[in-house]
């Protein structure tokens, strides 16, 4: 992927991340958006606004933006509607780096996986209830 | 406008994605659908005539001794933490999780809710667990996704505690 920002290629060569969709965006260490870019269709076609507050456009960001001191990942996060993905919050001394990978089709599957898990359980605890 | 991050913490399958649902869309379905990881809804709810965004996560719900990740927990300004009255082994889940989210992040308020009032003759908390409970200070509200009882107030009485341990 060209023109990334050198936090972002040194985060993915340092974590070993080959993601095929990305979205990255900068803030400032108020938490406004100083850059961003990748995939927009990652986030269904909409536009982050620069100089805007980044909890403002993408409200799932609330509590995570400004970045602070140390460095978070929320898996699987689904950050809009329909919208999934792999969140990495990076610090940096101007703020920081959000960064979104898709996380989309490996979501669904888990979930499949998890619901049987959970189905199973539901029902061998009914089972043993009524003995 | 202010918004305030909540997290949606309990075992798997207490409803606190039909909690949600029902808060944001009044709509409830009986088919249980899990969560995996987290999933974000927002809602702007009126505090003393201030208008505050509640951002809530609802996080996937946790099994018997797995631990609570506290990346999910950061920067939250409050928790609603949710048992299934028809299954008693959930409230004691509750509050071990409780117990580490204060740990996570410090005393912010939460309370605690008892889900499916609906069925609540096939409950297996007894009601004087609960009082004892309140007894050394938790606050509890018995709710019901299905029906809505108490799902609003639930979601107010977080937003009001917020707001003022904010102004204090």
């Amino acid at each position: 992927m060209s023109d990334l920002p050198d936090i972002v290629d040194q985060y993915l060569d340092m974590m070993r991340l080959a993601p095929e969709r990305l979205v990255y965006v900068l803030v400032d260490l108020q938490g406004n958006v100083t850059r961003w870019g990748g995939d927009q269709e990652l986030l269904r076609g909409r536009r982050i606004l620069v100089g805007e507050p980044a909890t403002d456009q993408l409200a799932g960001l609330t509590g995570i933006v400004p970045v602070g001191q140390s460095s978070v990942v929320i898996s699987n996060f689904e950050i809009e509607p329909g919208v999934v993905v792999h969140l990495h919050a990076i610090p940096s001394p101007v703020g920081g780096c959000l960064l979104l990978l898709d996380a989309a089709a490996e979501h669904e599957e888990k979930r499949k996986k998890q619901q049987k898990r959970y189905d199973e359980k539901l029902a061998t605890r009914t089972k043993h209830r009524r003995k | 406008m202010i918004a305030h991050k909540v997290c949606m913490l309990g075992s798997f399958a207490v409803g606190k994605t039909s909690l949600v649902r029902r808060f944001v869309e009044t709509l409830f379905s009986d088919t249980y659908q899990t969560t995996v990881g987290v999933k974000v809804d927002k809602k702007v709810v009126d505090v003393h005539g201030q208008p505050v965004t509640l951002v809530l996560w609802d996080i996937q719900g946790v099994e018997e001794a797995e631990p609570l990740r506290r990346s999910y927990l950061r920067g939250a300004h409050g928790y609603l933490v949710v048992c299934d009255g028809t299954r008693g082994e959930t409230l004691a889940q509750c509050l071990e999780i409780a117990d580490k989210a204060k740990v996570s992040i410090g005393d912010v308020p939460s309370l605690l809710l008892v889900n499916k009032a609906d069925l609540k003759d096939q409950w297996e908390i007894p009601l004087e667990v609960l009082d004892g409970l309140r007894g050394k200070g938790w606050q509890i509200l018995e709710t019901s996704a299905k029906d809505g009882q108490n799902v609003e107030e639930a979601f107010q009485m977080l937003a009001s505690s917020m707001v003022s341990l904010i102004k204090s």
